[in-house]
């Protein structure tokens, strides 16, 4: 099923095997992902086609910075009956549907962007007291652009550490972007067709997190989270020297969940430290507080994650000792 | 293979594999060890010439490592992360331990399946191979080891204690080679084989010392066994000297060879006086009371063959038979004759023997002073068991004033303030006929070269050039207490207690 999905997406998207790898590990894990990159580099269209791929309900919302909650989540609104009857009947946001595309993110007031919280955690809204529960599978795929940060505003850590990934997705190199433009400005134009539905991710979420997992794999993730932090007990030194604050035990679970999903695209029913090692880096990217000393120096919070993995040691190597 | 046999076999191999790595580290780091403590001796001069106790230690200390790392074996989950990690498993076999006994999922069966086609595909002497990675190492340090002795042992650098204390060893064996050609030259002319044997073996001792690649150590053990064995054959002539009728004595037999020379030349001119054909009634008295002086002075033994032979000869004598005398007279002359020529050739030995010690206590002090410059300035000045007079032989007892000198051993006087010094100036101390020990004017340690003269011109006859001057004992004490009070270094003692008795002699 997970060729497929990809050989499908791969019609439309050209390149991006590591953002399109990530945003479908996410899609199995149930997690929400954040895509970070210039304009025109085709995230929306990532998106789109995954959308139609999984056959799932798609929508957009252009974010801006007069953008209200109720232009997401839906409002109430006066509605007259046949028999002239007035009432406050629910008009709901473009948040109902199963794949909400959150374009530019960082342009809405952070009231508007904490309108996504609940709806990121609970799966559900809650309008006027009322809450209305959301369609599953609901992934949102948000991005942002990292260049234009003027009357922007960054999201808060809480609504970060809700996206399961945060991918990067770079420019293309010259073969993919020969590719693109022969795909995209002949006559016809490539589109992908739906292999699945919501019942097969529903299906696929719920075997991720059958697939087996043994205690060391676990050890390794507490610790690697572990050494995210500054003021824990076994700091990594570019925590300890970059760090302000590390990842949360969210991110852990993160980590595994993604790990788990890994393995099983990759035909394993065990998840295994290097799947760990995979997806530390989008998942736990967004997750750490860079001090003012590594805003100073221009430390990403890329270069940290990678140091912190290549520090903390594999449980199975601290303990097998030869 | 199925996974639990597998996981069997490579605890059973991961643990062989953990005790063959502890022996060879412990084997690699004592060999190391014994190489750096043999570099060392470049530079330093202690006894490391243990390169068999060494192997020994290392092969015991690897064998000990190995037996008690072979007692610890690896869990079942450290043979799992090992297989993974080796044959790039992606943890199956670790999660195959974790999960084994679980309760049956949907994608247990699926993991256990892909499990066994992995083990299955394991080999495990690939995976687990016993055959230590440093085994190389281990064997070219062994063999370091022993060239190094065979080799390269002896080699200083210079400026060293090491260098200098292997100086010292090659000088004392130069100094042992000539002195044993010429005991060599002198047994054979005097047909001495004991002496001759002992001279040959020093010779070829003095031989190896005086090579480069000669140690202290090794120095100080041939020297020592040398000594021994020449004193195993001095004490054979000792023990036929008193057969003789040499008087036995704590360090050998009481009789100076030069009186036992004296009386059979004395004998031999009683012979010579008993072969006269007319030989009156009054000389033949006279030989009688001399030979009965010599039966009664004679230091030798009265049940000893001379003794007897002169017994013989007086009773002849008196019984008129002449002829009967003058043969146990030559008896008695033969029996002298020999006697002197055993305690010659024991006196040779003597020398040899107290040479050896000698050279070896000078390298024993060139060692201690080169291990420890502090007590090489304040280590007295020890000199070696020469040989002295003993009191009651001829010569020794001085008879000018009638005070009889005790013998109190070789350190006698050379403590300051201690021992007696008589008043009065005595017999100029007679020229030894024999080559002057080099000379070693080490000056302070640690500070400029070290010059070595050698004397091989043959010494002077006659008077000393050195006047001998009476100093007061008054002086000597006072000068003593000074020196004892400002701690005056060794080396400068005799000079600064000349410079006072020059004072003393210049005083009105």
């Amino acid at each position: 099923m997970y060729q497929r999905i990809r050989q499908e997406l791969g019609r439309v998207v050209v390149g991006h095997d590591e953002v399109v790898e990530g945003v479908l590990l996410a899609v199995f894990c149930g997690g929400h992902v954040l895509l970070e990159g210039v304009p025109g580099v085709g995230k929306t269209l990532l998106v789109k086609a995954l959308a139609r791929v999984l056959a799932l309900k798609f929508s957009r919302i252009q974010f801006t910075p007069d953008l209200m909650p109720a232009d997401v989540v839906g409002t109430n609104v006066l509605v007259q009956d046949p028999d002239g009857r007035r009432s406050l009947a629910f008009q709901p946001g473009p948040i109902f549907s199963q794949i909400v595309l959150a374009d530019e993110i960082n342009r809405a007031t952070p009231k508007t962007q904490s309108a996504l919280l609940e709806a990121m955690q609970e799966y559900a809204v809650t309008v006027a007291g009322v809450s209305y529960p959301l369609e599953r599978p609901f992934f949102v795929l948000a991005t942002q652009n990292p260049i234009e940060m003027e009357g922007t505003y960054p999201l808060p850590e809480a609504q970060l550490d809700r996206f399961l990934f945060k991918l990067r997705v770079p420019f293309p190199d010259t073969e993919s972007v020969v590719e693109i433009l022969e795909r995209t400005t002949g006559s016809r134009v490539p589109e992908a067709q739906p292999v699945a539905d919501a019942q097969t991710v529903l299906r696929m979420q719920a075997l991720v997190r059958e697939v087996l997992a043994a205690p060391h794999v676990q050890t390794y993730v507490a610790r690697l989270v572990e050494a995210t932090h500054p003021q824990g007990p076994r700091p990594a030194r570019a925590a300890r020297r970059w760090v302000r604050y590390g990842a949360s035990p969210r991110g852990a679970q993160a980590l595994l969940l993604a790990a788990k999903a890994r393995a099983l695209v990759h035909g394993r029913a065990h998840a295994s430290v290097e799947d760990v090692r995979a997806v530390a880096l989008p998942a736990l990217r967004h997750r750490l507080l860079l001090n003012f000393e590594a805003d100073a120096e221009g430390v990403e919070a890329d270069q940290v994650v990678r140091d912190v993995v290549e520090e903390v040691p594999e449980v199975a190597a601290a303990s097998a000792g030869t | 293979m199925d996974p639990d046999r597998l996981l069997q076999a490579a605890r059973q191999r991961l643990a062989w594999r953990r005790a063959l790595q502890a022996g060879e580290a412990a084997a690699l780091w004592l060999l190391l060890s014994a190489l750096g403590a043999q570099l060392g001796t470049l530079a330093f001069p202690y006894p490391v010439r243990l390169e068999w106790a060494f192997l020994a230690v290392a092969a015991g200390g690897g064998i000990v490592a190995l037996a008690t790392r072979l007692l610890v074996r690896p869990t079942a989950m450290e043979a799992a992360h090992w297989l993974d990690r080796r044959c790039a498993l992606q943890d199956r076999m670790a999660t195959y331990v974790a999960v084994r006994g679980g309760a049956p999922s949907r994608l247990l069966g699926h993991f256990l399946r892909d499990v066994q086609r992995a083990a299955a595909e394991v080999r495990l002497r690939e995976a687990v191979p016993l055959r230590p990675a440093r085994w190389r190492a281990v064997l070219a340090l062994a063999a370091c080891v022993v060239a190094w002795d065979l080799v390269v042992s002896g080699s200083t650098l210079p400026n060293t204690p090491a260098r200098r204390v292997a100086e010292v060893v090659r000088q004392e064996g130069r100094r042992l080679q000539d002195l044993a050609r010429e005991w060599e030259r002198e047994a054979r002319w005097r047909g001495w084989r004991a002496a001759l044997w002992s001279a040959r073996n020093v010779r070829q001792a003095a031989g190896s010392l005086a090579s480069p690649r000669a140690t202290a150590e090794l120095a100080r053990r041939q020297l020592a066994r040398l000594a021994a064995e020449v004193g195993a054959v001095r004490a054979e002539l000792r023990a036929r000297a008193q057969e003789q009728g040499a008087p036995p004595g704590p360090e050998g037999p009481q009789l100076h060879p030069r009186a036992a020379r004296a009386l059979e030349r004395e004998l031999a001119g009683l012979g010579r006086a008993l072969e006269e054909v007319s030989l009156s009634g009054e000389q033949a008295e006279r030989v009688l009371r001399a030979l009965t002086r010599l039966e009664s002075t004679s230091p030798l033994r009265p049940q000893s063959p001379a003794q007897a032979a002169l017994r013989e000869a007086r009773r002849r004598l008196r019984a008129q038979d002449r002829a009967g005398a003058r043969q146990a007279v030559r008896r008695a002359e033969e029996a002298f004759r020999e006697l002197a020529r055993l305690l010659e050739e024991e006196g040779m030995l003597a020398k040899q023997q107290q040479e050896v010690e000698a050279s070896s206590l000078s390298i024993a002090g060139a060692l201690q002073g080169a291990t420890d410059p502090e007590a090489a300035q304040e280590r007295p000045i020890r000199y070696p068991n020469m040989p002295r007079n003993r009191p009651g032989t001829s010569g020794d007892r001085d008879d000018k004033d009638g005070e009889e000198w005790s013998w109190e051993g070789p350190q006698y006087g050379l403590q300051p303030g201690a021992g007696r010094v008589p008043e009065k100036v005595g017999p100029p101390t007679p020229r030894l006929q024999a080559q002057r020990r080099p000379e070693h004017l080490p000056g302070q340690p640690g500070e400029g070269k070290v010059y070595t003269g050698r004397v091989r011109a043959p010494a002077a006859g006659g008077e000393p050039r050195t006047r001998i001057t009476g100093v007061p004992a008054r002086l000597v004490r006072q000068v003593d207490e000074v020196l004892r009070a400002q701690r005056v270094p060794a080396p400068y003692r005799d000079w600064v207690r000349h410079y006072f008795a020059e004072l003393a002699e210049s005083a009105p």
